[in-house]
């Protein structure tokens, strides 16, 4: 016979950080996605040190509007941060006008991201470098791009009835990826911007 | 045991063979020739050799070159590509052939070619030094690694065969005996520790004996691969070319320098050396050497399309003095038989073979 | 935060019966009828058993190409099949065999066992295990349906470039390979991330650390090794096809590529992947030797460090594949020891299996007898990995059949045989029913017998000089006699399949009644009905020991309070297995088989057109967000 030595009715239905699934699962990816980029650097790094054309080939690249994006991208976790406490304080309006917030700096950074590509000095189909350029530019457009497509739909969500309750916790758990946006593109920049500069 | 028998049966021994069996010098022109050839008309090299296979006449000649060529010989679909000219030659190539066939050397070459004159493949049949010592190596790994399975498997079978007679007892959730165990446990690690570190030890020596000769060999041949088959150039004043066959002093080191003019190959002659890759952008160097006079066979061992099949190269090992005698005739300039296109270079084959 | 307190009506487990308990979680829990809700469904039982079936079918289609390269090497000079489609063969085997089959099948057991095993109700993301099963059936009848309307990749299961690139096959066959790859990895990388967090999230309370079944802890570590292995040919494919769709440089040495880079990504992930279809084999063993020696495997600990040891170093021998590309030797040294090194742990799981077997009293069912021939076979498989990873051995064996056998002897050995054993062990879970014993026993006999002879004279051939990937050899080499064996061997161990399938197909209707637990084994998923009901559990186990069965504690504890009326289960702390959330598990919903559809026609339609993406893209998007959309039912707190 089931004898009860456990009565769960108490628990919560939702909490946030590590203590859900869904943060472990973001984390997964975190650590997937990030392998990703630690390849393609390695790839990078690798042609960069065997190929005898890649010195002639790596030609630098514009400083400014990668400077903007960089600025805009570390300067959006202030905001990123404050959206995180106010989802864990579970202040419905705070979070709204902060997800508005995230939603416009997300697409400024896309139309920033665009500009970079219009202004690069080489084409993807030039070298193995240019190859490079786009690859690891591209790779992390993306990751831009979708996570500000995910903020979009939270803050449409956050306006309708369903700004309630586990939204708090995916609205944290959002910000927790934008995080892994803004780290994994610190080291490709330094790789992209200045190494060939040294 | 069946290995060893089949082992045996082509443990093909290099003195068995003609010294210089006739065809050697008819041969190598005749690559050298092809060569020029294939260099223009690369692909449709190919789409020819397949008619002398069709003849039933030839074929002991034929098989000849089938097996030194990189063709292949059931592709028949690629004739269509022939034109008719071409065909005409080579049935008059055949022809000279049949004729041929009937002579005594002929005979003589084509039971050499079927008593394993195709020349020696093997690791476990070391000619040269360093596939000696990579052949003690692997004997050696081996009665290691026989030892250790052996001694796992009977391991498990003491295990089962000791069975505490006592079946039906219900399920423990605990280890019965313990202590024994965890014994056994750290023998067990240490010794593999041990037997893995002292193989690896000599793994490492080997390494260093193979790879780690200092001095440039007095002969370097540049060895260019190509789907499907291999250029041969020796370098250096009176430089020539053959394709599919390196001649080397026996007795002495080579380099030889690979690279590769399309896709990845792998240069591998088993009973003279371990292979190494052709790879885009990069030369790769292997030193090899032959103790004895002898035809060493080996073939492309990375897959490098859809004829890998039938890249093979010979390794031909002289007498010192008959391989400068060689080397000088080769140096010679050649007389002018272009004209006679591809086709030709099979019949100056044959007809040299006669002479 | 919203407590039990703001929702008094909904129903609990603690207030009903048994049957009726029962009844409305199975309304709960279940699968709608009809084919939107075929497609819909969330139900791990049942996509672990479409995985399943899916990855046996693909072993069937690889094993008959298999068979017809073993009949054209059977014979010096032999034209029953050509060189063209004889490339096309080992490509296509070797493909099915490692991304379709190898891959899948682990992943099969670990969706429908790791739940169970865990005592959960649903794996962690249900839709998104939906969706991967999708992707990976779309990504196998893509590279099929190809092969079967002549595109058909024909440049190895490695696809080296420059061979692969446009220049030197300019069909679409690697494309369509290439595709595949990202189809199946994108498929793994979602099944292992699902498995981590059921395994770190979703474990019944009680099931501290040291509780988790080795087969768990075994699945842990492979979803780990996929996270860290799989991303590497991703982007090694996806490098390739663009280097053939949009003329990237990647590979192209003359212009600052390298087709060494592809290499190295590859085999980055290539070695690992011999670890991530190794490691469900040692999980069934594991499971098998516990249960049939009557004992819980001995030494938990050190299996558990082995297991963590071999994910690591499996990252750190990549380059034992590149030992004949020319590179520096002192790097190719390292290699040397990372590759031995590993043999250790190995050595350690062996070794604590058999002596669970010498401590326990073996019980000698089919299970267990094809996990005494892994054993054999793999330990055989596993010593000639030694000999690989001596640099100077492997200058001679290297892309030889020697290789050809040393892998087949580690991957049918280390993997296929403990798997059968699994598929008899677990069937009767699954259907209810027991395979035939008898039959069992005959098919361990052709497959063992067979295996060995169609195996072992490769190492010879090797040896003698006979490289891989040879449509055909000539008569005078001698080579004959071996290959001649070698294929009597594969048809043999080719019907001992059939044999199976027979097995399978007969017990299914008229298999003996099985009952819950029929091998007495001590696992969690023997403590529910055979088959599991949709819930998995009426209601949830909480472990006081390792040995929930064995400990004969006929006052189960369990636990009491989830909702009945929706999909509740536990989520505890990672390390101590506390009740710390009542989660919702998300219900059946038809949008990951939508979403897995756009993908891949965004996916094949970029074969041949890169705007396939563009326009693929915003599809794609939108099922996400209607699979994302939360349900109005939901929001009740």
């Amino acid at each position: 016979m089931a004898r009860s030595v456990i009565d769960v009715s108490g628990l919560p239905t939702y909490a946030f950080g590590s203590r859900v699934t869904p943060w472990w699962g973001t984390f997964s990816f975190c650590l997937l996605e990030g392998t990703g980029f630690a390849l393609g650097i390695g790839g990078y790094l690798y042609l960069a040190v065997t190929n005898s054309h890649w010195a002639k080939d790596a030609v630098p690249l514009n400083l400014v509007w990668s400077a903007v994006f960089t600025i805009v991208l570390v300067a959006s976790t202030i905001p990123n941060f404050l959206i995180k406490r106010a989802a864990m304080r579970e202040n419905l309006r705070s979070v709204r006008v902060l997800l508005l917030a995230m939603s416009s700096v997300g697409l400024v950074l896309v139309v920033l991201r665009i500009m970079e590509f219009s202004v690069l000095p080489v084409r993807w189909s030039d070298n193995a470098y240019g190859s490079f350029v786009w690859l690891l530019l591209g790779l992390h457009g993306v990751h831009v791009l979708t996570d500000v497509a995910d903020t979009l739909v939270l803050t449409v969500l956050m306006f309708t009835r369903h700004g309630t309750g586990k939204r708090f916790s995916d609205a944290e758990d959002n910000a927790f990826y934008w995080y892994f946006v803004v780290l994994s593109w610190l080291p490709l920049y330094a790789l992209l911007y200045w190494l060939p500069r040294l | 045991m069946k290995f060893w028998s089949v082992h045996k049966m082509q443990n093909f021994e290099a003195g068995d063979c003609p010294g210089h069996p006739p065809w050697h010098s008819g041969r190598v022109d005749a690559a050298k020739q092809k060569n020029a050839a294939n260099k223009k008309e690369g692909e449709k090299r190919r789409d020819v050799e397949p008619w002398l296979a069709q003849d039933p006449g030839v074929a002991s000649e034929t098989h000849r070159f089938a097996s030194l060529a990189p063709d292949e010989h059931n592709n028949i679909e690629r004739h269509h590509t022939v034109p008719h000219a071409l065909l005409h030659l080579l049935s008059h190539a055949a022809e000279r052939a049949r004729t041929l066939s009937a002579g005594p050397i002929s005979i003589a070459v084509g039971s050499a070619a079927l008593s394993g004159c195709a020349g020696v493949q093997s690791a476990l049949d070391p000619r040269g030094e360093q596939a000696h010592t990579l052949a003690v190596l692997f004997w050696t790994f081996t009665a290691v690694l026989a030892l250790v399975w052996f001694l796992t498997m009977a391991g498990l079978i003491f295990a089962l065969a000791h069975r505490r007679n006592r079946r039906g007892e219900p399920a423990q959730p605990r280890a019965a005996v313990k202590r024994p165990m965890l014994i056994a446990f750290c023998v067990m690690l240490a010794s593999s520790t041990i037997i893995l570190s002292g193989l690896a030890v000599l793994s490492f020596g080997a390494q260093k004996a193979i790879f780690g000769s200092g001095a440039g060999a007095a002969l370097t041949i540049s060895v260019i691969g190509h789907q499907w088959w291999w250029q041969v150039r020796y370098e250096g004043d009176g430089g020539f070319e053959t394709a599919n066959e390196i001649r080397i002093p026996a007795g002495s080191p080579v380099d030889i320098k690979l690279t590769t003019a399309d896709v990845i190959h792998s240069f591998w002659i088993p009973s003279l050396a371990g292979k190494l890759d052709l790879i885009p952008g990069k030369s790769n160097e292997l030193r090899i050497q032959a103790s004895k006079p002898g035809v060493y066979r080996g073939q492309c061992a990375e897959f490098c399309g859809q004829q890998h099949a039938h890249m093979a190269i010979f390794v031909v090992a002289l007498e010192p003095r008959e391989f400068e005698r060689w080397r000088a005739g080769q140096a010679a300039p050649v007389k002018p038989t272009a004209h006679l296109g591809r086709q030709g270079v099979f019949t100056l084959a044959l007809l040299e073979n006669a002479q | 935060m919203s407590l039990a307190s703001e929702e008094p009506h909904a129903t609990r487990d603690s207030d009903l019966g048994d049957e009726e308990l029962r009844a409305r979680l199975r309304k709960t829990w279940g699968t709608n009828g009809g084919l939107i809700g075929f497609l819909s469904t969330v139900d791990h039982k049942v996509i672990g058993i479409r995985y399943a079936v899916t990855s046996f079918a693909f072993l069937l289609a690889g094993g008959v190409l298999a068979l017809i390269m073993r009949l054209q090497l059977a014979r010096p000079d032999n034209h029953l099949v050509g060189a063209e489609l004889y490339n096309q063969l080992f490509t296509m085997h070797g493909t099915t065999m490692m991304f379709l089959f190898g891959v899948p099948v682990g992943e099969a057991f670990a969706i429908y066992l790791v739940p169970l095993m865990v005592g959960t109700r649903n794996i962690a993301f249900p839709r998104l295990n939906a969706f991967s099963y999708y992707v990976y059936l779309f990504g196998g009848l893509m590279l099929w349906g190809g092969f079967a309307f002549s595109i058909r990749p024909d440049v190895g299961w490695f696809s080296y470039v420059p061979l692969a690139n446009l220049d030197f096959t300019p069909g679409k066959g690697p494309d369509y390979w290439a595709q595949m790859i990202t189809f199946t990895e994108v498929a793994a990388l979602a099944v292992s991330v699902e498995i981590v967090v059921t395994v770190l999230k979703q474990r019944a309370p009680g099931m501290t650390l040291d509780r988790i079944p080795l087969f768990v802890w075994t699945m842990l570590v492979h979803s780990f090794i996929i996270i860290f292995a799989m991303p590497a040919v991703m982007l090694a494919s996806s490098m390739l096809i663009m280097d053939r769709l949009v003329t990237t440089q990647f590979f192209n040495a003359d212009a600052g590529g390298d087709p060494l880079l592809w290499q190295h990504l590859f085999w980055f992930f290539g070695h690992p992947e011999v670890y991530i279809i190794f490691l469900p084999g040692t999980a069934f063993v594991s499971a098998i030797v516990a249960t049939f020696s009557r004992r819980p495997v001995f030494g938990y600990l050190p299996m558990v460090l082995s297991l963590i040891a071999i994910g690591f170093l499996s990252f750190g021998l990549w380059v034992h594949h590149m030992f004949v590309t020319g590179l520096p030797q002192v790097g190719a040294a390292f290699f040397t020891a990372s590759s031995m090194a590993i043999a250790i742990p190995n050595g350690v799981q062996i070794f604590c299996w058999i002596a669970t077997l010498w401590d326990g009293k073996p019980v000698l069912k089919t299970p267990l007898i094809f996990v005494l021939g892994f054993f054999f076979i793999f330990v055989t498989g596993g010593l000639s990995g030694v000999m690989l990873a001596s640099v100077p051995i492997d200058t001679q064996v290297h892309d030889t059949y020697f290789v050809v056998a040393h892998f087949h002897y580690v991957l049918i050995g280390g993997t296929l045989f403990p798997l059968v054993g699994a598929v008899y062990y677990w069937f009767p879970k699954l259907t209810g029913r027991l395979m035939d014993e008898r039959l069992g026993k005959w098919q361990f006999a052709l497959a063992f017998i067979g295996f060995n002879i169609a195996f072992f004279p490769m190492h010879m051939l090797g040896l003698l000089g006979m490289p891989r990937r040879v449509y055909t050899y000539p008569a005078e080499i001698g080579w004959g006699g071996l290959n001649l064996l070698a294929s009597a061997g594969a048809l043999l161990f080719f019907a001992s399949f059939l044999l199976m399938a027979y097995n399978l197909l007969v017990s299914a209707r008229k298999g003996a009644l099985a009952g819950d637990n029929p091998w007495d084994a001590d696992t969690l998923e023997w403590a529910t009905t055979s088959p599991p009901q949709p819930q998995n559990f009426d209601r949830i186990p909480c472990l006081t020991s390792g040995s929930p069965l064995w400990s004969r504690d006929d006052d189960q504890p369990v636990v009491s309070g989830l909702k009945v009326d929706e999909r509740e289960l536990v989520v505890t702390s990672i390390t101590e297995a506390r009740p710390d959330i009542r989660e919702e598990s998300p219900a059946p919903s038809i949008w990951p088989f939508v979403a897995a559809l756009a993908t891949a026609a965004a996916f094949i339609g970029s074969i041949y057109t890169p705007w396939a993406i563009t326009w693929g893209s915003p599809v794609v998007a939108l099922a996400l967000v209607a699979w994302f959309w939360p349900k109005t039912s939901e929001e009740n707190a």
